[in-house]
């Protein structure tokens, strides 16, 4: 099967001022598949997506998608391509409810006397919403509730949910599995394992490998800034991908799990 | 039992500030009623009915700026300046109709005024408010040459026959103000523009990530917390005929008072007009009954910011203090 690249990111640095931190990253995002993106903390990975979703501007380099080259000024061009993302920070609403939160930003509403008055349609929301969670398997008791009484694992498979029902073509998950219990985890994972199943491209970020391997086909490692290696998922391991992450040195603690250690600070 | 228990935990979520203000309402009244004679009369509950109209506008405009998470202490600086400039304008012979017009517009405008302030130059709201506030005021002083100004005697009677006519007892200018809330809440429940308001209050980050203009909805809602101080002067003039250009220096707080009373929370993305009617009520009732009694000025002012203090904390306590 020849492999179709549905993203491509040629050169990209971004500075913040003096700090650079994203310097001459290329990479490309194939059709269907998951990549992880993964990296030490303030390797530039949010910095990266962010630079896809439209929320920041690169400074050098070009982003195609499906071969066109495109410039998002804002993150509501990139949803328009059929881009979206969760961001780490969690882009939800915490006093909206549930159903207000799917759909904002893209409110279904009723024209009156010419559009003159429009008005929200809230049955139709609450009903599109209440699929869209039943589809993906996500149990919320109540749509109507505000998300600020949900937990944890509840607010992230909302913000997931929202990606997998508007992305067309690329979905970006900023670390979906931070602060989850392991149940919660595997439901996130297999959110991620039926977007892919829908034909979609998924970029997932996450500190933890193994949820990387559990759904990634691929590996990109960012190290200060800089693409330092890409992999196939089932051609490597963890302690390849830690090696790449850190420059070479990890510990293993005690109790035998694999902690990344920063390699100079 | 539990689902019991559920379900008055549900009722104090959503409901909490509108069930404890009611009760308060209704033990105000018990109180009052029971050491005065003056105070449950039909009459007394018409002047109640009155006096609540003009706080009541523009704590409805209040609520909205709150709920995009900003306090607008201008409002009574706008109902002076909008309320002299309509008075010359009477008095040069315009219209009552055209009048109303200009309240509004100027009212918007000077809300557009402070949308520009906080969302362009990007001033905290609290702050870029008072200023524009003084600067309004000094206007107002201006315009008055610091008088009191009068309607013209000859169409005084037109502005009294809606502010101070009634149906079935109850004053128009009460039915104006249920106007201003239903408008409010239809924009608010049911609109993009409502529904962004409480985006935006609720999380600015998100709601930009999803396409939401912050500035458009902030200068928005500035607008309209204008809008009802500028319908404030135009009930000003109707119940009253002229205008100090001092009007509502004092009053200031009454407002904010109000809708702190009623819930609403100082760090955005919440609020419900129920709330603020009801602490609109609250306050009215509290100030008419201590006048009514004879209370001393002084001890009324020390009631009234003491209810601000209770409300605030209530409030915080409620988990609704400052973002800032
Ligand atoms: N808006 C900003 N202004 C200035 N510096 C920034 C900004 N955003 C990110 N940075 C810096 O850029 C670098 C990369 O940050 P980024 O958030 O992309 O890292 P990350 O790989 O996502 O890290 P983490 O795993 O901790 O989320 C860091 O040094 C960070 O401090
Ligand atoms: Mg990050």
């Amino acid at each position: 099967m020849k492999k179709d690249v549905i993203l491509s990111l040629r050169n990209i640095t971004k500075r913040f001022g003096a700090l650079v931190a994203l310097d001459d990253v290329s990479l490309d995002l194939y059709r269907n598949e998951v990549l992880a993106l993964v990296g030490d903390n303030g390797a530039g990975k949010s910095t990266l997506i962010k630079i896809i979703s439209g929320a920041l501007i690169q400074n050098k380099g070009e982003i195609y998608l499906n071969g066109k080259k495109v410039d998002f000024a804002t993150p509501v061009e990139a949803k328009r391509a059929g881009i979206e993302t969760v961001y780490q920070d969690l882009a939800l609403v915490d006093t909206l409810n549930v159903a207000n939160n799917l759909f904002l930003g893209r409110e279904e509403q009723v024209s009156l006397l010419g559009g003159t008055f429009k008005f929200l349609k809230h049955r139709l929301m609450e009903k599109k919403a209440q699929e869209i969670l039943d589809t993906l398997g996500i149990k919320i008791p109540n749509i109507r509730e505000q998300v600020k009484y949900l937990s944890g694992g509840q607010r992230q498979s909302v913000a997931v949910a929202k990606a997998a029902a508007f992305g067309k073509n690329i979905i970006i998950l900023d670390e979906p599995t931070a602060a989850l219990a392991v149940k919660e985890v595997g439901h996130i994972l297999d959110l991620v394992k039926k977007c892919k199943q829908k034909g979609i491209s998924i970029i997932i970020i996450t500190h933890n490998l193994e949820h990387a391997f559990m759904v990634a086909d691929r590996f990109a490692v960012l190290r200060v800034g800089k693409k330092v290696g890409e992999r196939i998922a089932k051609d490597t391991d963890i302690d390849e991908i830690v090696k790449l992450i850190t420059g070479g040195t990890f510990v293993v603690s005690k109790k035998g799990e694999r902690k990344i250690k920063a390699d100079s600070m | 039992m539990e689902d019991i228990k559920k379900n008055i935990a549900e009722l104090n979520k959503n409901w909490g500030p509108q069930i404890s203000l009611t009760i308060a309402l209704a033990a105000l009244i018990i109180l009052f009623s029971s050491t005065s004679p003056f105070f449950f009369t039909t009459g007394n509950f018409a002047n109640i009915g009155l006096y609540m109209t003009i706080l009541g506008v523009m704590a409805a405009g209040c609520t909205v700026a709150l709920i995009v998470g900003m306090l607008d202490v201008s409002q009574y600086s706008i109902l002076a300046l909008v309320g002299a400039a309509s008075i010359m304008l009477d008095r040069a012979g315009v219209h009552m109709g055209l009048v109303l017009v200009f309240a509004l517009a100027s009212g918007a405008i000077l809300g557009a005024v402070n949308g520009f302030v906080v969302t362009v130059l990007k001033v905290h709201p609290i702050i870029g408010t008072i200023s524009t506030g003084m600067v309004f005021r000094g206007f107002t002083y201006m315009l008055t040459a610091s008088r009191t100004l009068s309607l013209n005697p000859d169409t005084r009677g037109t502005y009294y026959a809606i502010g101070r006519g009634s149906l079935w007892g109850i004053p128009y200018s009460f039915f104006i103000m249920l106007g201003v809330y239903l408008i409010i809440h239809v924009t608010l429940k049911h609109t993009k523009f409502g529904r962004y308001l409480f985006a935006v209050g609720g999380n600015s980050n998100a709601s930009f990530l999803a396409g939401i203009s912050l500035r458009k909805i902030r200068f928005g809602a500035l607008m309209i917390s204008g809008v009802t101080g500028g319908i404030g002067a135009f009930l000003l003039l109707s119940q009253v005929g002229s205008l100090q250009p001092n009007v509502g220096e004092a009053a200031l707080l009454n407002v904010i008072a109000a809708v702190l009373l009623g819930g609403i929370s100082l760090s955005g993305g919440s609020g419900k007009l129920t709330g603020t009617i009801l602490g609109v009520m609250v306050l009215v009732v509290i100030q008419n009954g201590m006048t009514i009694l004879g209370i001393q000025t002084f001890w009324q002012m020390i009631v009234r910011g003491s209810i601000i203090i209770i409300a605030v904390f209530i409030n915080v306590m409620r988990g609704g203090g400052f973002k800032y």
